[in-house]
């Protein structure tokens, strides 16, 4: 009889630890989803500065303006406005990837993981509905843009989980900022 | 929302299933409107032809005129690959119904097009002249201004409409027909 309670108990602390638990099992995917940002930074400012060479013929502008002729609605909208003005544009690629390296390292590390993965969020969707259309062989962009932002997701609902700097963060704060009513959770 | 502790100690506060059992059905629903709509829209992969634009180059050429002293030619590169050019290595300018040109210019004539002649809109991708023809990569929108010769500005005269055909060195040809101003 006993027995039988015993395991009626581990039977409910196993549903409840799946629906609570396995954070900590996300630890790879985070850390490689990470490292995809990260390198699209290490990219343009080691591996290929020229990307980042304003009169270069092949830096990243030229990329910027090949979503142009299929992005969607306020994208293209905010493209076509861009590289009217070249030198905005450029502003915006250099703050673009430096969000890209902040959100890389932040992922990689799980600090702020939270806020991190909303700019991982906004990076990957507005890739999708920017060059979601390209890929020439498969369409790998669309593929690339709804993989990493719908993971970039579930990090921004779930958090980090135990190997990450939010987990120690967590000893010290509870990872809340509060604006006006709004609690808003970072970590 | 839920009156969550503020603290350290909210961190310890197991979350409840029902809040988790919320959250993935919202996270869910964002998943699939997400995906199902970039697919739709870029790859008209739910309804409509299966499309990929970037397989072969499309020039649109919406934009172009013809007077009686140039061809005013608008090209914009919207599909193909975006790593490499299209090239345009002829133009022909003839009535609707004729099989005969009225004017041809060919590589030769394209590739030593003069600057003046060449108006891009963006700065950072743009048509330019090749060793044969002109060089079209993804997502430029160019002007050429193609002066017409004393033969063809007569053949002109009577008709009130021309084709204009744009003619990559692939094989591929994009067509409009236009008024003659």
């Amino acid at each position: 009889m006993a027995q039988v309670n015993l395991s009626s108990q581990t039977v409910l602390d196993q549903s409840q630890s799946e629906l609570t638990m396995p954070l900590s099992y996300l630890w790879p995917l985070r850390f490689i989803l990470g490292f995809q940002f990260f390198t699209a930074w290490v990219r343009r400012y080691f591996n290929a500065p020229q990307k980042l060479d304003y009169y270069a013929k092949s830096n990243i502008g030229h990329k910027f303006q090949s979503f142009l002729p299929h992005a969607f609605g306020p994208i293209k909208a905010l493209v076509g406005y861009l590289v009217l003005r070249p030198h905005l544009a450029w502003d915006f690629l250099i703050v673009f990837s430096w969000i890209e390296c902040l959100v890389g390292l932040c992922l990689m590390t799980g600090t702020l993981t939270r806020l991190a993965a909303l700019g991982g969020v906004l990076l990957s969707f507005g890739m999708l509905f920017g060059n979601g259309w390209q890929g020439t062989t498969c369409i790998d962009e669309f593929q690339i843009g709804t993989v990493e932002g719908i993971a970039c997701m579930v990090f921004l609902f779930a958090g980090a989980g135990s190997g990450s700097i939010d987990h120690w963060i967590h000893k010290k704060w509870d990872g809340y900022v509060k604006i006006g009513r709004w609690s808003i959770h970072l970590t | 929302m839920t009156n969550r502790p503020i603290g350290p100690e909210a961190v310890k506060t197991p979350l409840e299933p029902s809040i988790v059992r919320r959250k993935s059905w919202v996270m869910l629903i964002i998943a699939v409107v997400v995906t199902l709509l970039a697919y739709q829209l870029e790859h008209h992969g739910l309804w409509g032809k299966l499309t990929n634009y970037s397989k072969t180059p499309q020039i649109n050429l919406s934009g172009t005129h013809v007077s009686q002293r140039d061809l005013s030619l608008s090209l914009y590169r919207t599909g193909g690959p975006a790593t490499y050019g299209s090239f345009v290595v002829q133009v022909t300018l003839k009535g609707v119904s004729g099989r005969r040109p009225w004017e041809v210019w060919g590589p030769k004539t394209l590739a030593s097009l003069p600057s003046s002649a060449l108006h891009n809109r963006y700065h950072f991708q743009q048509v330019k002249t090749g060793p044969w023809g002109l060089v079209v990569p993804l997502a430029a929108m160019a002007r050429l201004t193609l002066p017409l010769s004393a033969s063809a500005d007569h053949k002109l005269k009577g008709a009130h409409r021309a084709e204009i055909i744009v003619q990559d060195v692939s094989g591929l040809a994009w067509t409009t027909v236009v008024p003659i101003r």
